[in-house]
């Protein structure tokens, strides 16, 4: 009769685990990461009773969460590609806008300069003609200085997210530590007991975690060991090993991100962190912007030095010969903080027609006048073994602008990226060559040209669709119109490829929330099979305590 | 296949959400009417649009330079038709003395008509433009192109060409020095001296007749050879300029194709994905209606 008490007694139970759980998985229907849990029963042994045997009842064995560990790293794949993507294709807005000319007006300040010479090839000394020349010269100057403009502080917006995401991935990275330590605890302590939210929250940082960089998670004891973007530790069982950063050791400009690896010393990863937002921030600055940002310089170096050195060669209305119409500001040639000689290098620009849109390194390679120059954009060296003034061919000549330069030092060249500084028109109206003398050696003696000589101004006419750049390939119209081409091109295909991994993504979170996820209509049926399992065995129970009185009575 | 009760939120959720941002991008075309918004939007479409603008652009300003030299070549053919007209009478000043039987006096009074439009050709010489430079002077627009005393060139060989089309630089191609044949001014001005002078002998006016009548006759050929390079320039400025509207034109055409929107496609394309949205916010608010929880009492 005990028997029968006992096992309506674990039926109780049973179901009540049951309803309780049903309650939690229903509580939980919106809690991120949540996974649904399940309770598992087993009968208990039986007993043998006479010549048969009858089981004991039923014992609640554990409550378990349902979740796919191959579901969950296919999610987070999907989820780091994803916000790579996302990231660099956002990234893209301000420089697609840029390059739309209704609102940067690149292409058409282009253009307008050069109409204004037009007009002023009509009438070479007309004041007001070499007026608007001037005007359309400064406009010119100040359109490109905003577009640099603009770039810079996307950049400077680049810092700010590079931080952030550095940020959020040390946060991930104390909170993974710290969970591996509770579950062991726990786990421990109260014998196995129910670890399933902190495993949950364990997953949920991990998951959040892939937005911001790629991962791989071994599990290990019970531990998540996780190495983020290509096999730089994060978190070692209890101990993280946080991430920094630091300015670039080349550009002061531009954030970093350095590391410490346990007992070693800080290296920078910037170029390991693939993957994420991180990784992403860190492709679209070295893939895009700072391309594009070396195309438009180039563009404007190109146009500038042009004219100024045509406008050299003509003479004013004075008989004296031109100068430079457009002040250009100096490329930029910085040592590297690791350098152990106190050396400066100057860049001057020699034929913007052999400028690229790279930027360059140049390192010294022994004790004696030897340097090696390499091309960033693809890693070839321009130079292997070479005295410093043999280095021509880029366009650009160097020179030791101060100190000594010890072997081994090296130096970022940037001479087409002219954000820092920025170009000016100090020239006026008076400073217009507009007579042609072929040759940029002043006459002796000096005789002014005749007012009517517009043979100059024909001359820097040509150059507007003379093919000027990239080694006689293009004009700047050409140049400014393959950048647009690239971009777009790039921006298109970024958002297309975010689209399809915000797909890829959805349907993989999706996968791993339709196996872990709550349904409340299973969860209703769950709650009336769970009530009904409960009635039955209160059933079961008043039926044993039935015939435990008719017993009694029968004692009576 | 389960289904997670999330699930169905977040793919209604998604689903009204890429729809509302498609309506969203259809009906800003709709409102500008300009397809192409961004580079991103249309790469090499962005591209050839630059260039069509730049096209357009320069397009434009080769006609704004055909105006300007059209201007200056109206002006140089009123002074060439006015020399014309001088010469016209100068011609039967110098048949006239070719009779033979004029006096002295005679001679005088055709001596002071001659200076009178000597004197003329003289100032249609110097002609100026609207800014006060000299436009028969070559390069040199501030000297008078023949000086009033001397009657010498001032100007120099130069023509002042301009861009007038992708191709061409033209200019006046025309100065005082070669608009006379060599020397004629001073001529006139020699047989004035002679004719007026009381003193001269017969021998000396005859000379002074017939040098006359050459040179005049030698002028006459370059005062019309101007004219023509005049009306050869004014024409191929005009066949310059309706080469230049026909390609204006295409060049607009191009710019239109490729970034204004077709309207029936833009508003059947808005009703369509107002429908799908409908659709979806009805489906979505129905399905949420379904629960067995609506059941348990």
């Amino acid at each position: 009769m005990a028997d029968i008490l006992s096992i309506a007694q674990s039926g109780l139970h049973a179901a009540q685990a049951g309803i309780n759980t049903t309650g939690q998985n229903i509580a939980n229907v919106s809690t991120p990461g949540y996974s649904r849990q399940v309770v598992e029963q087993q009968p208990s042994p039986s007993v043998q009773y006479g010549l048969t045997s009858v089981g004991q009842g039923t014992n609640v064995t554990g409550i378990n969460r349902i979740y796919s560990e191959f579901l969950a790293v296919q999610a987070n794949t999907a989820r780091t590609t994803s916000s790579n993507l996302a990231t660099q294709s956002a990234e893209m807005q301000p420089i697609n806008n840029l390059l739309t000319d209704s609102s940067s007006g690149l292409s058409t300040a282009v253009l307008e300069f050069f109409n204004k010479l037009q007009d002023l090839s009509s009438k070479p000394s007309d004041t007001s003609t070499r007026q608007t020349v001037i005007s359309a010269s400064q406009n010119l100057a100040a359109r490109f200085n905003d577009a640099q403009k603009q770039l810079t502080n996307v950049n400077g917006g680049l810092n700010t997210q590079i931080k952030d995401s550095v940020t959020k991935i040390n946060e991930a990275a104390s909170q993974i530590a710290s969970l591996n330590q509770q579950i062991a605890v726990s786990q421990t302590s109260r014998g196995g007991s129910n670890v399933n939210g902190l495993l949950d929250q364990r997953d949920q940082v991990v998951a959040n975690l892939s937005k911001q960089i790629k991962l791989t998670v071994n599990e290990q004891d019970g531990n998540y060991n996780v190495m983020i973007g290509n096999g730089v530790p994060l978190v070692l069982a209890f101990n993280t090993y946080k991430l920094e950063t630091v300015a670039s050791k080349n550009d002061p400009t531009r954030l970093n991100v350095t590391h410490t690896p346990n007992g070693g010393a800080e290296v920078d990863v910037s170029d390991v962190l693939l993957g994420g937002s991180l990784g992403g921030i860190f492709d679209f600055r070295k893939n895009i912007l700072n391309p594009t940002q070396n195309t438009i310089g180039q563009i404007i170096l190109a146009i500038t030095s042009d004219i100024n050195a045509v406008n050299k060669t003509g003479l004013k209305a004075n008989g004296i010969q031109g100068g430079n119409i457009f002040t250009q500001p100096a490329s930029l040639a910085t040592p590297y903080t690791t350098n152990t000689g106190s050396g400066g290098i100057s860049i001057a620009i020699t034929n913007t027609n052999l400028l690229t849109n790279s930027d360059y390194i140049l390192e010294k390679t022994g004790a004696g006048d030897s340097y090696k120059l390499t091309r960033v954009s693809d890693g070839v060296d321009v130079y292997s073994n070479s005295a410093l003034a043999t280095i021509t061919n880029a366009g650009f000549s160097l020179s030791i602008s101060m100190g000594t330069v010890s072997a081994g030092d090296q130096f970022l060249l940037r001479p087409t990226y002219s954000g820092a500084s920025s170009y000016s028109v100090t020239a006026t109206i008076s400073d217009i060559a507009t007579a042609a003398v072929g040759t940029s050696v002043q006459p002796d003696p000096v005789v002014a040209p005749a007012p009517g000589d517009n043979s100059n101004v024909l001359a820097m006419l040509a150059k507007q669709t003379s093919l000027v750049m990239n080694g006689g390939l293009s004009s700047y119209q050409d140049t400014l119109g393959g950048l647009i081409s690239t971009v777009g091109n790039k921006s298109a295909e970024l958002k297309a490829t975010s689209a399809y991994a915000e797909q890829w993504q959805q349907s993989s979170s999706i996968a791993m929330e339709n196996y872990s996820g709550i349904n409340l209509e299973e969860e209703a049926a769950n709650l009336l099979r769970y009530q009904q399992a409960y009635q039955a065995s209160g059933t079961v129970l008043q039926m044993a305590r039935q015939m435990f009185d008719s017993i009694l009575g029968i004692m009576r | 296949m389960r289904i997670s009760t999330n699930t169905i939120y977040q793919l209604s959720t998604s689903q009204m959400t890429a729809l509302q941002e498609k309506i969203s991008q259809t009906s800003q075309q709709a409102s500008t009417g300009k397809k192409v918004m961004t580079p991103q939007d249309d790469p090499v479409g962005s591209a050839k649009l630059l260039e069509a603008k730049q096209a357009i652009s320069i397009n434009d300003q080769y006609a704004v330079n055909r105006n300007a030299l059209k201007y200056t070549i109206g002006i140089a053919n009123v002074a060439l038709n006015g020399v014309q007209d001088v010469m016209q009478s100068m011609n039967e000043q110098i048949v006239s003395l070719g009779n033979g039987i004029l006096n002295s006096s005679n001679r005088q009074s055709i001596a002071i008509t001659l200076q009178s439009q000597l004197d003329h050709l003289v100032t249609l010489s110097n002609t100026k433009d609207a800014a006060g430079h000299y436009i028969f002077s070559g390069y040199k627009s501030d000297t008078a192109s023949i000086n009033a005393s001397t009657h010498a060139y001032g100007g120099d060989a130069n023509n002042a060409v301009i861009q007038v089309d992708s191709s061409t630089q033209l200019g006046l191609g025309v100065n005082a020095n070669t608009m006379f044949s060599s020397g004629f001014l001073a001529q006139i001005k020699t047989s004035i001296t002679a004719l007026s002078d009381a003193s001269s002998t017969d021998a000396q006016i005859a000379t002074a007749i017939s040098n006359l009548s050459a040179a005049f006759n030698a002028s006459q050929i370059t005062v019309n050879a101007a004219q023509v390079t005049l009306g050869t320039s004014e024409n191929r400025l005009t066949s310059m300029d309706s080469i230049g509207s026909e390609r204006a034109l295409a060049y607009k055409d191009t710019v239109s194709s490729l970034e204004d929107v077709d309207y029936n496609k833009v508003l059947s394309d808005l009703a369509r994905q107002q429908l799908q949205l409908q659709v979806a916010q009805k489906t979505f608010t129905q399905i949420s209606n379904l629960s067995i929880f609506n059941y348990i009492k």
